[in-house]
């Protein structure tokens, strides 16, 4: 708890100090991003607005101040308060962000039940393929891809995005398959045990089948075995989902992030900054915080068999 | 399969780049609207895009640009975190202090934060370098930590301390070697995803800037001509994979032998 206090204060700090970070005077950058020429009565007036002439330790308080509010400050392009713009834009990225995880859920489930039922099968040798090509060819290249062949190419998926889940298929696939190849080494792997745990074994000298089992024992088993490694390409999924948004133009973060950037608003930034580093932070430490709870024996599949038998 | 395939594949890319651009004679920004988005032909092996500048010459240079800004990063940041590293196994106060510091930066998302960076800093290849930098050394500090500490408690080391040899002596000559090779690992591995995330945000318009021949810009301009020129998208797209994947083929069997070590 207190390190992810200290990391969060940590990050605020870095994020704050952005703005010094700009190059030439902050002042001017305020008015500059908002297109206006400044005058130096201009200049000085927003220095005062903005306490630039205050120690830094001070200016930090009244922004943390006000980030802890809610109040984020507002666009220096458009002059609406940031809170606005992100809020919108977060429900955008997500609901993609939701579809993208249950799909990788589902495509890492099915594909790792069908290696571990038969290593080496064809389903096997596939989901191998498919998991070196999702970590050889970076997430926008696949979304590229992906519009080009199967969207342009064979009509599967829409090419424009409007942020509807209709619409959505062809992002959350590609960001389903970035989350399989972190997810499905792993998972495979723990139904490949549970497959041939002392369980497993006895079960299939009494005739059932491998449905019976997989439904039965080993699926729920690796399913609970696999909660750690949810958290595996957590920064992947975040850092895919930004470059995906913006090669399907869905409307959420990404592309605002983006844009905010090339028109050097920066209290957009530092607002994209914050919300998105506290979200990731407090996922990841919650996904630890799972992974102990579950306890150190992640390959105690054959006495979970004998809670189940 | 494995480290064969991938070091040659690496290989192939860097010589292709690094050769490239020599064998193939001819300027990369050349324009000639006459020809503009041929598809690929003897004349031009990877077709011509928009402007009728020849694809495979933009891509040899491209590649010269991407893998030099990759290689630039990677080291820094190890050059950075060896430092740092080492630096954190001092005694306290400094050391645990140094570590605090340095677990809770990577704590933190890298795009997020490098997307931070080269907000206030402003966009480039330049500024997009220096992001990449500020974001990745403390990973490899809090690697050379673990690998320098995991190193100092061994027997040899013990042996040395006995001896009475000074704490700079031994991190010198004998940790910080052996360190530096397994750390050699981790930064091949990080060189083909720097690679990817350059291309990424110069796809996003954050990083080279037309008209400057990069892997990622190539991607965006592709993207606007989809329909008609497919080809603009090919040779980027497995330019990078495959720079990817000789990173990633060449650094399991080294992984794979670590382990068994």
């Amino acid at each position: 708890m207190a390190r992810t206090l200290a990391t969060l204060a940590a990050a605020s700090v870095f994020v704050f100090s952005l703005l010094h970070l700009l190059p030439g005077d902050p002042a001017a950058a305020v008015i500059n991003s908002g297109q206006r020429i400044a005058s130096p009565g201009e200049l000085a007036a927003v220095r005062a607005e903005l306490g630039l002439d205050r120690p830094f330790l001070v200016q930090y308080g009244a922004w943390l101040g006000g980030a802890v509010r809610g109040d984020l400050g507002r666009s220096w392009v458009s002059d609406l308060p940031v809170r606005a713009v992100l809020a919108d834009r977060v429900v955008t990225t997500a609901k993609l962000g939701l579809v993208t995880f249950l799909a990788g859920l589902v495509l890492t489930l099915v594909l790792g039940a069908g290696s571990a039922i038969r290593p080496g099968g064809p389903v096997d040798m596939a989901t191998r393929m498919l998991a070196t090509f999702g970590t050889a060819v970076p997430s926008f290249v696949m979304g590229l891809l992906a519009i080009r062949f199967l969207a342009v190419g064979l009509g599967v998926g829409t090419i424009a995005t409007d942020g509807t889940l209709g619409t959505a298929l062809l992002p959350a696939l590609v960001g389903a398959i970035g989350l399989l190849t972190y997810w499905v080494r792993p998972f495979r792997a723990l139904l490949a045990d549970a497959l041939a745990s002392e369980w497993a074994v006895t079960g299939r000298a009494r005739g059932w089948s491998t449905l019976r089992l997989l439904a039965a024992h080993a699926v729920p088993n690796a399913c609970v075995a696999f909660l750690p490694f949810l958290g595996l390409g957590l920064a992947g999924v975040v850092a895919g989902s930004i470059l995906i948004e913006n090669v399907f133009a869905w409307p959420g973060l990404g592309p605002m992030v983006v844009e905010a950037i090339r028109r050097r608003d920066l209290p957009l930034i530092q607002g994209f900054a914050l919300v998105s580093t506290v979200v990731y932070v407090v996922s990841t430490r919650l996904v630890d915080a799972v992974a102990r709870a579950a306890g150190p024996d992640l390959n105690g599949a054959t006495r979970r068999a004998e809670d189940w038998a | 399969m494995g480290p064969a395939v991938g070091g040659v594949l690496l290989m192939a890319v860097v010589g292709a780049v690094v050769v490239g651009p020599a064998l193939a004679t001819g300027d990369p920004d050349a324009q000639d609207l006459a020809i503009k988005l041929r598809s690929p032909s003897s004349d031009h092996w990877l077709g011509t895009d928009q402007y009728g500048r020849d694809l495979l010459l933009r891509l040899l240079h491209g590649g010269r640009l991407s893998l030099s800004a990759a290689v630039v990063i990677t080291a820094t940041s190890v050059l950075i975190g060896l430092m740092v590293g080492l630096v954190a196994t001092l005694p306290r106060p400094v050391g645990p202090a140094i570590t605090a510091l340095v677990d809770t930066l990577v704590a933190l998302p890298s795009l997020v934060m490098a997307l931070a960076v080269v907000g206030a800093l402003g966009v480039g290849m330049r500024n997009l370098v220096v992001a990449f930098v500020i974001v990745g050394w403390p990973f490899y500090a809090r690697l050379i930590r673990g690998f320098a500490l995991e190193r100092m408690n061994r027997p040899d080391i013990d042996a040395g301390r006995a001896m009475g040899f000074g704490r700079a002596r031994l991190l010198g000559r004998h940790v910080a070697p052996a360190t530096v090779r397994s750390v050699a690992v981790a930064a091949t591995l990080d060189l083909g995803y720097t690679l990817a995330a350059l291309a990424g945000f110069s796809y996003l318009g954050l990083g080279a800037e037309a008209p400057t021949a990069e892997w990622g810009l190539m991607l965006r301009d592709a993207q606007m001509f989809f329909t008609r020129a497919p080809w603009l998208l090919l040779g980027p797209s497995a330019a990078i994979a495959l720079t990817v994947l000789g990173t990633t083929m060449l650094v399991e069997h080294a992984h794979g032998r670590q382990r068994s070590r």
